[in-house]
């Protein structure tokens, strides 16, 4: 018993448990007590470690800045010297601008722009954006660089000043420095100016460069000098200290980050203990139940040290994508559920197939033993446990949608993006989890139904039964527990699959070796996805329906809540000491950006909404002003009715429209409480700008507009007293009424599927109950039915990715199995599958290719023809309403003007006059310095310079992708005077739905020809290679000798051929054999004649010489005759005993009785076999019994023989002290019986020699045990095998074959 | 000897009820919303209150179960510089968890609270810890009511 559980762990003395266990424990405490004493140390000497802190800081930052400057200065000085560039400027003639500017192109890469200046210090050539305005007075002969601060970027600008034929040039480099941008949007956000110098910093910085820069006076702030390139000291950054207590918190937190890393390996390595230890645990279900604890204690622990998320900080551990308090916090983020998913995944695997193993083994046989009452209870236990299991997943799923933020619903994209992508791996573990513990459960009643139904049964009667039963149930499950998240359908249907797919599983673990092959496993995996893809898609469809529930939640807001509270905090904020100082300073950049800078800093910023805000100076002149989505009302006369000194808040309601305003004013006073100016502040509080919103999105924060993102088309309607009064859709007809049907209803939200001149609608009636409304009011938001187009690319996307996931997981299991040696059995069915797939697919992803490629020129020309003809109408507009024929005329136009032209011509655009903007119909975007002042490089060199009569670009803001027309505006005597830019910035939105039915359309088709084309390739596959399966079978059958083999397919081709000759072939191996084997019996009898003749003989000479010897005693009349009788006939008995002995040994080698073959346990016989040598107190047995299935076809008594003679053998060996080892193991149809001794061993010289007959390392042996034994062992079809070594031990191998028709 | 042991278990009971008056949050609750509780109102406006003491209470105690307990099926919530949209009820108890880990609150009250049927709100202010440095906020709450339960709507930090 000891010695049994000591050898359970032995494993633990291997060098990974003995030696890092204690190690990591050994780690956990020195890092805990180092951290202590060195916090003690720190507190202790505080001063000097934040000294060195902080110089090494200052170091860190000076040497970022001169590297930030060199990288530019590398660039500017390549390009001085490149000899092309020189060449141009020596000679310049018509072509030289265009050459340089096209130069300057070609040279700028990762967002720097570049200026030229010639020696009157004049710009001739540019590219990039124009940002901020260099002083040429910084232009000198010596290289030089400086930082300008706008007030929304800054720039590092750097001077290569060179000479070219002794004219003095220079070239000047702006490289984006910081961005003071507060707007935080999916098209804008910081992190999209990852190029900057403050980018990657681990803490805030402010800064200041200017002469005035100066050290901080407050304690609290480290000033740090930065050096241009001429060594000058050109500004200060500014950061805050570090306090003793939270440098404190960093070194602890450090600590607790190495503890938690050092614990989890820790716990990892206990887990790998637990696995080694659970081996040797019996029965299945107690090492299940351990493993099971064991996984989700590491689990638990994970989560509790918090890792990964505590080490590295990942935004897949953010709860702001998903979280549900389910399993108290394993589900608390989209990594989190992930790595709970793939826990799961392992924990079913674990469980599963070890008991799928003893079911379709062992376990079956002992199911039959099941009485009948209990067997339709454990069925029903089943199917209980199945459905909730069902609901378990479908609840879990439902979670996934609605408790997240991820836009399941978004059709733009093919391959989701990446928090997606992880949620939908996650559910597919869990869909996966679900699919093996359902068919097993099936497995499991099937097996059960199959001991209750008649064996005279075919088995489709079985499976024919169970089905019926498991809807039965069903029925009755979902009549008492309803559940609205699946339907009772749902659940038949799902029942009627799973019964499939157990039929198609049971079949083939049958044929093949394992229980999880890999078709087996592929059917898993597309019971999973055929579980998950309808539950994911109702879910999301319902999501949309959610979030139009909310838009309606929204409409119906009172207005006067929260946007009061919004118009309060804008007025404190945007009337604060900064715009205080701005107003009071001279400068006038930041005076006029002021509106903008003080709104993105505000909560209107924050919040998005239409507003205008305009800034006054102290006599009423408007200095700034700043709209999006509307045009400020109080621009002409600011305080008119309100007191300039006093803070005014209002609302007011615009006639003929359900749109309101809050109108609200604040003085701006300096910090001495001097009237410094005034802000004027709109914001609108309409319901349909929820909907239709007229501000650029781009300029937006993320907030309520994520109600926009709708993905399906949206329109909203006003219904007064049952008749349409307004709606954003030009669908509606106007004479539109409400059906008396919904006007009667009580009910809050009323969801209707309409059709409305011939489009269908999901729409949502609710009505305003607001009680100046009198309820007469009712709103409709109609979202546009989705045909059966939309679905199919919904599901097939889906089914892309996770061939693309299953298909990776694929090659990293092939990539490991290769790595650790192993080698991967592909049959010849999958080979031929996988030739066809790739043969298909590749034609038709080249195909898709093109086409794509195609689409895109397509898309291109369309946008770019689209572009020529919105340019060309925008400039005779403009030429006609304002006679444009010399340039003073086009600088008179202003913003409002284009505006009113746009919405004209419903086109958006700006002009340039000369290179630089003279005005915008979006004038919000240059103010807020997304788009450039200054005409893009190219479009100049190529529509002034090259006179282009149009020119298009492709340009981008942040991760917004845009293309832009440009086209000239020509004097009367053909001079260029300006130039119209039309951008697809603003209608992004028609593009994205274009390119979105595009992909459904093109998706839908190439994902059809590729399921079409794998189908036909896996039947073609199936049928190619299915005669080769029979032939690989029935040549195995022979193998085993089983002839009886019909391979008849009836085909007329050379595989029938083949067939046929196969047949024939075996018949002849078998009449060869059976010739074979009379002659080695024959030989095999002459062989034994002569043994027996020999052996006879040796005991014969004894008793004939013994005879002799007593004979001459007698004759002799010897005087102890008495005596010498006595010892001769001793020594006669003897050898008559030793012929007894050979004789028997002969018989039972040559003869053998007759066979009775029975079904027998090679357990029960084993077990007997080693209770004959209980006696033997000084040998120790070991059982491992770990075969699932141990019944065999056998004479039970020879079996029993066979054994005692290889454990007699074994006891032999050891000198009767020692410990044998009974193991067994079984697969699919073979029972392995290993007897393991630690005795002498058997040397290899000898040991191929042990069965023979004849052959004994025993002095008194006949050599006969073994080769009777092996007799025994090929009599039955199996195998045996011995290894040995010496000093060691030996081992003898019995492979067997099993009674599977006993199952 | 007994006595002694009576004398002995009455101090420690007395010193346990101080420390816990002194630390209860309620204690801090009952000034911040003492003048709303002490006008004459309808039980319709005395279950408002309740529920904007406890969500006090929550902000707080850093608690975000406190405040979670309240949302609605839906929930908008803005936190200040962060999250800025409609989440379930079970996502938003996270979120606003995870906030309060980073940002500690050294005090906060609800200052003022609209009762205004049907969209009561309360907005209050306090100061609150990030990393190094000190910041005030403000709060914003509405409620709306859903199957006769007062449910916060949205939840703004600003």
């Amino acid at each position: 018993m000891a010695d049994s559980i000591s050898s359970r762990f032995s494993f633990l003395h291997q060098r990974r448990y003995k030696f890092f266990i204690p190690f990591l424990f050994a780690v956990v405490i020195i890092i805990y007590g180092a951290g202590y004493v060195y916090q003690i140390y720190i507190e202790n000497n505080w001063s000097s470690i934040s000294r060195e802190y902080e110089q090494e800081l200052a170091d860190k930052l000076q040497s970022r800045f001169h590297s930030y400057q060199q990288t530019t200065v590398v660039v500017l000085e390549r390009i001085t010297r490149l000899q092309e560039f020189t060449s141009k400027l020596q000679s310049i003639d018509s072509t030289f601008l265009q050459s340089i500017f096209e130069l300057l192109s070609e040279q700028t890469k990762g967002g720097l722009s570049l200026e030229l200046f010639d020696a009157h210090k004049r710009m001739v050539a540019w590219t990039g954006s124009y940002g901020v305005d260099v002083d040429t007075a910084n232009l000198s002969s010596a290289l030089n660089s400086i930082v300008l601060q706008g007030p929304i970027t800054s720039y590092l600008v750097t001077i290569v000043p060179f000479n070219v034929n002794s004219t003095q040039w220079y070239l000047v480099g702006k490289q984006l420095f910081d961005v003071n941008y507060p707007i935080n949007n999916r098209f804008i956000s910081n992190d999209v100016f990852t190029k900057t110098f403050t980018h990657g910093l681990s803490f805030d910085v402010e800064y200041i460069f200017s002469s005035a820069a100066k050290v901080s006076n407050d304690e609290k702030v480290l000033s740090v000098p930065m050096v241009s390139l001429s060594g000058n000291n050109i500004g200060y950054l500014y950061l805050q200290r570090q306090s003793l207590s939270t440098y404190h918190e960093e070194v602890r937190s450090n600590i607790d980050k190495s503890i938690s890393v050092t614990l989890c390996i820790l716990f990892m390595l206990l887990l790998f203990a637990l696995r080694r230890f659970a081996q040797t645990i019996y029965p299945e279900i107690v090492r299940a139940i351990l493993l099971t604890v064991g996984i989700w204690s590491f689990r638990y622990a994970l989560l509790l040290l918090n890792i990964p998320n505590g080490i590295y900080s990942l935004t897949l551990f953010d709860a702001s994508y998903f979280a549900s308090p389910f399993g108290f916090g394993i589900a608390q983020s989209i990594g989190d559920v992930c790595l709970s998913a793939i826990f799961l995944l392992v924990n079913i695997i674990i469980i599963v197939v070890p008991l799928m193993k003893w079911l379709l083994g062992k376990g079956a046989t002992k199911l039959h033993s099941v009485k009948k009452s209990s067997t339709i209870l454990i069925i029903a236990g089943c199917c209980f446990l199945l459905f909730l299991c069902m609901r378990g997943f479908v609840a879990s799923v439902n979670s996934m949608v609605f408790d997240s933020t991820l836009s399941y619903n978004n059709p733009t994209f093919v391959l989701p993006p990446m928090e997606l992508a992880v949620m939908l791996v996650s559910q597919l573990c869990i869909s996966i989890s679900l699919a093996l513990f359902c068919l097993l459960l099936m497995l499991c009643s099937y097996l059960l139904v199959s001991s209750m139904v008649s064996a005279k049964y075919h088995s489709v009667v079985k499976w024919i039964f169970m089905m019926a039963f498991l809807i039965a149930l069903s029925l009755l499950f979902g009549a008492f527990s309803e559940n609205p998240l699946i339907s009772q359908t749902q659940r038949i249907v799902y029942v009627l699959l799973l019964v499939v797919a157990t039929q198609l599983f049971y079949r083939w673990s049958k044929e093949s070796s394992a229980v999880l092959s890999f078709r087996s496993i592929l059917l898993v995996i597309c019971v999973a996805v055929i579980f998950l893809l309808p539950i994911l898609d109702g879910n999301v469809h319902d999501l949309d329906h959610s979030h139009v529930e909310l838009l309606s939640t929204e409409i119906l807001r009172p207005v006067n809540t929260w946007l009061s509270v919004v118009m309060q905090r804008a007025l404190d904020e945007l009337a604060n000491t900064e715009a205080a100082n701005v107003l009071s300073s001279s400068d006038s950049q930041a005076i006029t950006k002021l509106a903008f800078t003080q709104w993105a800093k505000s909560i209107l910023g924050r919040e998005g909404n239409n507003c205008a805000v305009v800034m006054f100076d102290r006599h009423g002149n408007i200095v700034s002003n700043f709209q999006i989505g509307m045009l400020p009302s109080r621009l002409s006369e600011p305080f008119k009715d309100i007191s300039p000194l006093k803070r005014y808040l209002d609302i007011e309601e615009k006639s003929g429209s359900s749109e309101k305003f809050f109108l609200g004013y604040s003085p701006v006073f300096t910090a001495d409480g001097e009237f410094i100016g005034g802000v004027w502040v709109e914001l609108s509080a309409g319901k349909q700008s929820l909907i239709v919103n007229d501000a650029t999105n781009l300029l937006k924060n993320y907030s309520r507009e994520h109600l926009d993102q709708h993905y399906r088309k949206v329109n909203l309607s006003e219904y007064y007293q049952g008749k349409l009064v307004s709606t954003t859709s030009q669908s509606i007809p106007r004479e539109h009424l409400i059906s008396t049907q919904i006007l009667s209803q009580q009910s809050s939200l009323i969801w209707v599927d309409e059709t409305i001149d011939n489009k269908s609608y999901e729409t949502l009636y609710f009505q305003d109950q607001n009680t100046s409304s009198q309820g007469d009011i009712w709103f409709a938001i109609r979202m546009e039915s989705l045909d059966v187009r939309w679905h199919v690319y919904s599901y097939l996307r889906y089914v892309l990715f996770y061939i693309i996931v299953v298909l990776i997981v694929g090659i990293l299991f092939f990539i490991v199995h290769i790595l650790r040696g192993k080698k991967i059995a592909v049959n010849f069915r999958i080979k031929l599958m996988l030739a066809f797939m790739i043969v298909s697919i590749i034609p038709v992803l080249v195909l898709a290719y093109y086409n794509r490629q195609y689409a895109i020129e397509r898309n291109e020309k369309a946008v770019s023809d689209h572009l020529s003809d919105q340019t060309e109408i925008v400039v005779s507009t403009v030429q006609q309403e304002f006679g444009v024929n010399v340039p003073v005329e086009l600088s008179r136009i202003r913003n409002e003007d284009c505006v009113e032209i746009a919405n004209r011509v419903n086109t958006n655009f700006n002009i340039y006059y000369a290179s630089t903007l003279q005005a915008s119909s979006k004038p919000e975007i240059f103010t807020s310095e997304l788009l450039d002042n200054r005409l893009s490089a190219n479009a100049y060199a190529n529509v002034i310079l090259k006179k282009k009569n149009f020119y298009i670009e492709n340009q981008s803001i942040g991760k917004v992708p845009y293309v832009v027309g440009y086209r000239p505006v020509m004097a009367d005597n053909g001079a260029i005077i300006g130039v119209i830019s039309v951008p697809t910035l603003f209608q992004q939105t028609e593009i994205d739905e274009e390119l979105t039915n595009r992909n459904v359309f093109l998706f839908g088709a190439y994902a059809l020809a590729l399921l079409l084309a794998i189908g036909i390739g896996t039947v073609f596959a199936n049928q190619i290679s299915s005669p080769i399966t029979q032939l690989t079978n029935a040549t195995k059958d022979i193998a085993l000798g089983r002839w009886n083999i019909h391979l008849k397919s009836g085909r007329k081709d050379e595989i029938g051929e083949l067939e046929t000759a196969f047949e024939e072939m075996a018949k002849d191996l078998q009449r060869s054999q059976e010739h074979m084997l009379k002659a080695q019996r024959e030989a095999a009898w002459k062989e034994m004649a002569k043994q027996v003749a020999h052996e006879i003989k040796n005991p014969l000479t004894p008793i004939k010489l013994s005879i002799q010897h007593l004979r001459r005693a007698y004759q002799d009349n010897v005087k102890d005759f008495g005596g010498v009788l006595q010892q001769v006939s001793a020594t006669i008995l003897e050898q008559i005993d030793a012929l007894t002995r050979i004789a028997s040994e002969f018989s039972h080698f040559a003869r053998m009785p007759e066979r009775t073959l029975t079904y027998c346990d090679v357990h029960e016989i084993l077990g007997e076999a080693k209770n004959l040598f209980n006696q033997e107190t000084t040998v120790v047995f070991n059982k491992e019994y770990k075969a699932q299935k141990s019944v065999i076809l056998a004479d039970r008594e020879e079996l029993r023989r066979a054994f005692i003679n290889i454990i007699r053998n074994a006891i032999q060996a050891m000198n009767v002290k020692g410990t044998i080892t009974l193991r067994t193991t079984s697969d699919i149809d073979i029972i392995e019986v290993a007897i393991t001794d630690t005795g002498s061993g058997i040397s290899p010289e000898v040991l191929h020699r042990i069965f023979e007959p004849n052959f004994s390392t025993k002095k008194d042996g006949m050599g006969l045990g073994l080769s009777i034994v092996k007799k025994t062992i090929d009599d039955l079809g199996g195998t045996i095998t011995i290894e040995s070594t010496p000093g060691i031990g030996t081992t003898v191998t019995m492979k067997l074959l099993l009674s599977l028709e006993h199952e | 000897m007994r006595i002694l042991l009576i004398i002995i278990i009455c101090l420690v009971s007395f010193v346990g009820t101080t420390t816990a008056e002194g630390t209860n949050a309620e204690g801090v609750l009952s000034i911040s919303l003492d003048s709303l509780s002490e006008q004459n109102k309808s039980p319709e406006v005395v279950a408002l209150t309740d529920v904007f003491k406890e969500i006090e209470r929550g902000v707080v105690t850093q608690d975000a179960k406190l405040i979670s307990k309240h949302f609605g099926k839906q929930v908008f919530l803005r936190l200040k510089k962060k999250e800025d949209t409609y989440f379930s009820a079970n996502q938003a108890q996270y979120v606003l968890q995870n906030y309060f880990n980073t940002h500690r609150i050294i005090s906060f009250k609800l200052s003022s609270m609209n009762e205004e049927l049907p969209s009561p709100y309360a907005t209050g202010g306090g100061t609150m810890q990030i990393k190094n440095s000190r910041v005030l906020f403000q709060v914003y709450v509405a409620l709306t009511k859903m199957n006769n339960r007062w449910v916060i709507s949205e939840f703004n930090v600003y």
